[in-house]
């Protein structure tokens, strides 16, 4: 039910999301879910940022659990779990460093078909949902 | 205030037109000193009409503030980071190279003029040799060299690269922090396109992708500084080749005077010390060229 809600922009603006099997029915559209995902997209545009990083060790913890990722003993990694005290400690910087450069790996394995086509699509919905929103001055 | 920022646009034109007065006083000037030999026009032709040419595109520039901008204020001043490698690479043995440099020009017009005799027999000319257009063109040749003895070349003029050019000249630096970078607009280069004509949109949607603007940029003073600079370079390149000497004001110093008197004025009669500008001369700022 939580995961239904917290994706729940994706059935209301993005119907080809490969997602939204977990919907038996479109969700109706409100006011607050597209600027919500708005917010949460603009938070994860800083890669170093602690939002992002979380969002990038999310792939990696499905990568340990799947038995897709193994790391050797002594190395950040195989701490894993510390990094939940980002950013307020060393031992949690380290391995946030360590999370993007696998993430990193990880991306540049294959041409992800599906992955691949879903980034496009999102992106393309994108323009279609919004007008561009320039900065108003003259340069930046 | 907006008192204060309409005297000094008023004070500004005074500044401009005292800067041009002064650039073309030092011209004249260094032509009256300099010792013409009547046996060899084209080199004194050459070097006094390039150091002209700076005269013209400094004054220009000075006198169209709406263009002292990072759109079009490159256009003058990489022609004069231009016109400077050649004044230096030319002074470096002015004997061939100035005979050199006329010869390509007047290889050129040729050229255009061969252009235009294809394009007229191509749209159904019949006296293409009397066009007017054709009988003009060949005149002025004539006057010049007979056409049917000059020569047309392609490539470079020097036959050689303008960085080769600015190295045997030794005004390397003047290539690498002027000509180079000012060269991106001239060009339409991307480094160039990229600042001034593309914008990154911000809705978060949208991937952070670019989408093109046409933007109004501010008035900024430093192209005119920079074109006063490049100016004085060449007069101070000639001085030094030729041996002239001249008791002149230059248009540079009483050009960084006469901004910065403005400039602490303006900047006195403004409340907020944010919105004051910068000194005018401030060398920290700038890069080598």
């Amino acid at each position: 039910m939580r995961i239904r809600e917290a994706l729940n922009a994706f059935p209301m603006f993005y119907p080809g999301c490969p997602l939204n099997f977990l919907y038996e029915q479109t969700p109706e559209i409100n006011a607050s879910a597209l600027p919500l995902l708005k917010q949460t997209l603009d938070s994860l545009y800083d890669r170093g940022g602690t939002p992002a990083t979380f969002t990038q060790a999310n792939a990696i913890y499905i990568a340990f659990t799947i038995d897709m990722l193994k790391v050797c003993a002594g190395l950040a990694l195989a701490n894993f779990p510390a990094i939940e005290a980002l950013p307020h400690t060393e031992e949690s910087k380290t391995i946030a460093s360590g999370v993007r450069a696998a993430v990193n790996a990880f991306s540049r394995q294959e041409d992800h078909g599906l992955s691949r086509r879903w980034a496009t699509y999102f992106w393309k919905r994108g323009l279609d949902l919004e007008a561009c929103e320039l900065r108003a001055g003259m340069m930046e | 205030m907006t008192e204060n920022v309409a005297g000094f646009h008023d004070r500004l034109t005074k500044i401009v037109e005292e800067f041009v007065s002064n650039a073309r006083a030092e011209l004249s000037q260094r032509w009256a000193a300099w010792s013409v030999d009547i046996t060899t026009p084209a080199l004194h032709e050459v070097l006094g009409g390039l150091l002209a040419r700076q005269v013209t595109l400094a004054t220009q520039l000075a006198r169209a503030p709406q263009t002292w901008n990072g759109h079009v204020a490159p256009l003058s001043l990489r022609a004069m980071t231009d016109g400077y490698i050649t004044l230096a690479w030319i002074l470096e043995c002015p004997a061939t190279r100035c005979d050199q440099y006329v010869k390509f020009g007047l290889g050129q017009k040729k050229l255009f003029l061969e252009h235009w005799k294809v394009h007229l027999t191509e749209t159904g000319e019949r006296n293409v040799e009397n066009h007017p257009v054709i009988k003009a063109m060949e005149q002025w040749l004539n006057a010049e060299r007979f056409h049917f003895l000059t020569e047309v070349s392609v490539g470079s003029w020097s036959e050689t690269d303008t960085r080769s050019m600015a190295e045997e000249a030794g005004c390397l630096d003047l290539y690498r922090f002027g000509y180079a970078p000012l060269s991106a607009a001239v060009h339409n280069m991307w480094h160039h396109v990229i600042d001034y004509n593309l914008k990154t949109c911000q809705n978060p949607l949208h991937g952070s992708h670019r989408v093109p603007v046409d933007p109004d940029l501010a008035i900024d003073p430093d192209y005119l500084y920079r074109a006063a600079k490049y100016l004085d370079k060449s007069f101070r390149l000639f001085d030094r080749k030729t041996g002239v000497s001249v008791e002149v004001t230059r248009s540079i110093d009483a050009l960084i005077d006469a901004l910065n008197d403005a400039l602490n004025t303006l900047n006195d009669s403004l409340p907020d010390p944010d919105m004051r500008g910068a000194p005018a001369d401030n060398p920290a700022a700038r890069a080598p060229e």
